[in-house]
């Protein structure tokens, strides 16, 4: 007699005793002759004895069970509200720590269902914001790599973001495992499928995101990421990207003083707009920028020139929520004409340093570079006297090991990190490289290594390779002849036939 | 005043007493001008008994008070962040205990931009509590460089929790510990960067950066090598990192002609 899967019990009995997990998974997910809604009905009812099937699952050995039955009682008690027992938020909670992921790959799109219900149930608990670890441990656990992409990793960002409560995990979400794969899966229902609104929330707020840690390089991957993402053929760009494409600009004068040159696959559509707008003058208005036309003459003037821009549209910026940066942007903007100087001067006073950037307070001038020297952006010392020496930094800039670690991410155990020059390092890779064309020339002129060769080629014309030329592996047309110019140093004699 | 709690676990009784006083009186303008303050944070309502005993801040609070005077930074932050995620209501005044002391330990490890972030989370009457601005006037500043009201606000934070009116001693006591910590990391970081960025300096603008006076200051500095000129009374700093990036390697450029021309000889091969 086949098993029961028409209710409740018979499922927590195949649940409980089934040894083959993807035969489980098949048998929970086609609902048979009784339909979806009545398969969902029957998952979210309670067993015949009137216990919750919940109490006698184990959430790490049943996880595909349990999550099933979760899904399908979250998921209606908050659209159906048809009196169905609502889990407890601690089963929940536990479930999102324990659950285990190879079982959970099995579903995925319960997972998904689950995870949409998560911030409406901790609503009701009384703050959005309990709802943020537990997404972010089912973002991470269950694709495979957390650098996989889901449609939980955009409900995570925006529920941080809506709550103000960005943790430090996700920051480190985001710097140390940027998307290179998809979650792909087909879902039963096709909204729970990772969709192209998904990769571009995730970039766009994960852009924001970034930009609030301070963090602009991986904000403006990230700003690049959501803005480039291709559109189907003849349909617009999202009005999104272009939202993307205002805060990189942005950004990429805050951080490197002034537009970089965008992919050459961003569409030429969102070029057109972004051109058009108040942005782009901004932009043309800032030291660093291409376009010397509009700094106008005089670096002070230009930067007079910025606010009164960023006064003219202040409006537009505050409704679009983007006067924060406009703001830091125009803070920055002194510090870009001060590294132009440093391509012309070797020493300059802080007064005449004030009258380039058009402040006149020594204290703030003084304030200013001694930022920029700790940020390394340039390289500087002052005197006493108020004097401001620049040093130009001979193909060795002054990084520190510590400047580098946070760019390498996660390092294996045991590997440590050492400074070291340039010059030392040519030398060492030279001399590895001179060890190595000795090593191939030893091969080439070996007895075992010539006689093999012969007997591969057959009749074919050539013999020993020598320096640069790697194992025996293909060899020219009979009717080839080696030109004599490419051996350049005297070998072994060449074997040629025919 | 409140009512004490019917049996509370003894390590809390302090704390859940604290706690009481604390939503019931809230802690007086500390600065004396903020008069619309305690207005503000008066309109809190009465705790009932259960929340006094489930509150979570007040029932962390004596780990961080450990984790502070062992000066264990790290984890602080963890048990901080854990206990903020997870608690249901965050209007609660005693959220301060846990604020202010993750505020105060980002600050100390320098991770600025997060310290910020943790301040955007308040509610806005929790960020009209006087300490909660004193709290974010060194953040601001700090986040902005200026030497002098850095050292200002962190001496105005001391003074506001040393007053007799302020009724949390032992987080007045966290405080006291932590802002000391954090002066002492901030001038090792400062020395470093003035070493850097200066061939010499004069000793009133060294005072304003370290915020100490001459005496205490040039024993330090003595100690780390730095010469002083009392006649002229500049200070020379000595850069202490290599100073590698100033100078061109010292090898003789015939050689590393050579060397090039051998290197693009072998590539030729």
């Amino acid at each position: 007699m086949a098993p029961d899967s028409q209710s409740i019990d018979g499922l927590i009995q195949q649940i409980t005793t089934s040894n083959n997990l993807e035969a489980l998974a098949h048998t929970l997910r086609t609902p048979g002759a009784s339909g979806r809604d009545v398969r969902e009905f029957i998952l979210a009812s309670s067993l015949s004895s009137g216990q919750d099937p919940l109490s006698v699952l184990d959430i790490r050995n049943n996880t595909l069970g349990v999550m099933y039955i979760l899904s399908a009682r979250l998921h209606m008690y908050f659209n159906a509200q048809s009196g169905v027992q609502r889990p407890l938020w601690a089963t929940v909670v536990q479930f999102c720590d324990n659950f285990d992921p190879e079982q959970a790959r099995l579903a995925p799109e319960r997972m998904i269902m689950l995870a949409k219900s998560l911030t409406r149930y901790a609503l009701d608990q009384g703050n959005l914001k309990l709802a943020i670890p537990l997404l972010y441990s089912l973002a991470t656990r269950l694709p495979i790599t957390p650098s996989t992409l889901t449609p939980i990793h955009p409900i995570l960002l925006l529920t941080a973001l809506q709550t103000r409560h960005i943790t430090p995990e996700i920051c480190i979400l985001l710097v140390e495992n940027p998307i290179d794969d998809l979650f792909m899966f087909t879902g039963v229902y096709s909204e729970d499928n990772l969709s192209y609104n998904d990769n571009l929330f995730y970039h766009y707020l994960g852009g924001i995101i970034l930009t609030k840690m301070g963090n602009y390089a991986a904000a403006l991957d990230y700003f690049e990421t959501a803005l480039t993402a291709p559109s189907t053929h003849n349909s617009p760009p999202a009005g999104l990207q272009l939202e993307a494409l205002k805060k990189l600009r942005l950004v990429q004068c805050i951080a490197l003083g002034g537009p970089q040159a965008l992919p050459k696959y961003t569409s030429p559509v969102l070029m057109r707009i972004f051109k058009a707008s108040p942005y782009q003058h901004l932009i043309n208005a800032f030291p660093g920028s291409p376009h010397p036309k509009d700094r106008g003459e005089g670096s002070s003037s230009g930067n007079h020139r910025l606010r009164l821009l960023v006064n003219k549209d202040r409006e537009l910026y505050l409704s679009e929520c983007n006067l924060g940066l406009v703001d830091l942007l125009v803070a920055e903007a002194p510090k870009w004409i001060i590294k132009r100087l440093t391509e012309t001067y070797v020493t300059l006073g802080l007064a005449e340093i004030g009258k380039y950037i058009g402040i006149d307070d020594e204290q703030q001038v003084r304030a200013l570079v001694l930022n920029m020297i700790e940020s390394k952006t340039i390289l500087a010392t002052i005197s006493d006297s108020g004097i401001v020496t620049f040093h130009d930094a001979p193909g060795t800039v002054d990084i520190s090991v510590e400047d580098i670690r946070p760019l390498l991410g996660a390092l294996p155990t045991g590997i440590g990190l050492q400074k070291v020059s340039v010059p030392i390092l040519l030398e060492a890779m030279q001399r590895q490289s001179a060890h190595l064309a000795q090593l191939d020339m030893e091969t080439g002129r070996s007895k075992e290594f010539i006689s093999k060769a012969i007997k591969t080629s057959g009749n074919s014309g050539m013999g020993g390779p020598g320096p640069g030329f790697g194992a025996g592996g293909t060899f020219p047309d009979e009717d080839e002849y080696p030109t004599p110019g490419m051996y350049a140093i005297d070998r072994e004699d060449t074997m040629m036939f025919g | 005043m409140a009512n004490g709690p019917p049996t509370p676990p003894p390590t809390t009784d302090v704390e859940i007493q604290d706690e009481a006083r604390m939503n019931d009186t809230l802690p007086p303008a500390v600065d004396g001008t903020s008069d619309p303050a305690p207005e503000a944070t008066s309109a809190q309502p009465p705790p009932q008994q259960s929340n006094q005993i489930q509150d979570p801040y007040g029932l962390i609070f004596p780990r961080i008070a450990e984790l502070a005077t062992q000066k264990r930074w790290i984890e602080l932050i963890d048990i901080a962040e854990i206990t903020e995620i997870n608690a249901n209501n965050d209007q609660k005044l005693s959220r301060l205990f846990v604020i202010v002391p993750l505020v105060l330990a980002y600050l100390i490890k320098n991770d600025l931009p997060i310290a910020k972030l943790v301040l955007e989370r308040l509610p806005p009457d929790i960020r009209l509590n006087p300490l909660i601005k004193n709290l974010g006037l060194l953040t601001t500043s700090y986040s902005a460089g200026a030497y002098e009201q850095i050292y200002s606000n962190a001496n105005a934070l001391v003074n506001a929790v040393a007053k007799p009116e302020f009724q949390q001693p032992e987080l007045a006591q966290v405080i006291n510990i932590m802002v000391e910590s954090f002066l002492f990391s901030f001038r090792d970081r400062t020395f470093l960067l003035l070493s850097r960025a200066y061939t010499s300096i004069t000793l009133s603008l060294a005072e304003m950066y370290f915020g100490l006076g001459s005496s205490e200051l040039l024993p330090v500095a003595a100690r780390h090598g730095w010469a002083y000129d009392t006649s002229t009374k500049v200070l020379k700093p000595v850069p202490t990192n290599e100073p590698a990036s100033f100078v061109a390697p010292a090898v003789s450029s015939l050689v590393n002609f050579n060397f090039i021309a051998q290197s693009v000889s072998q590539l030729e091969m």
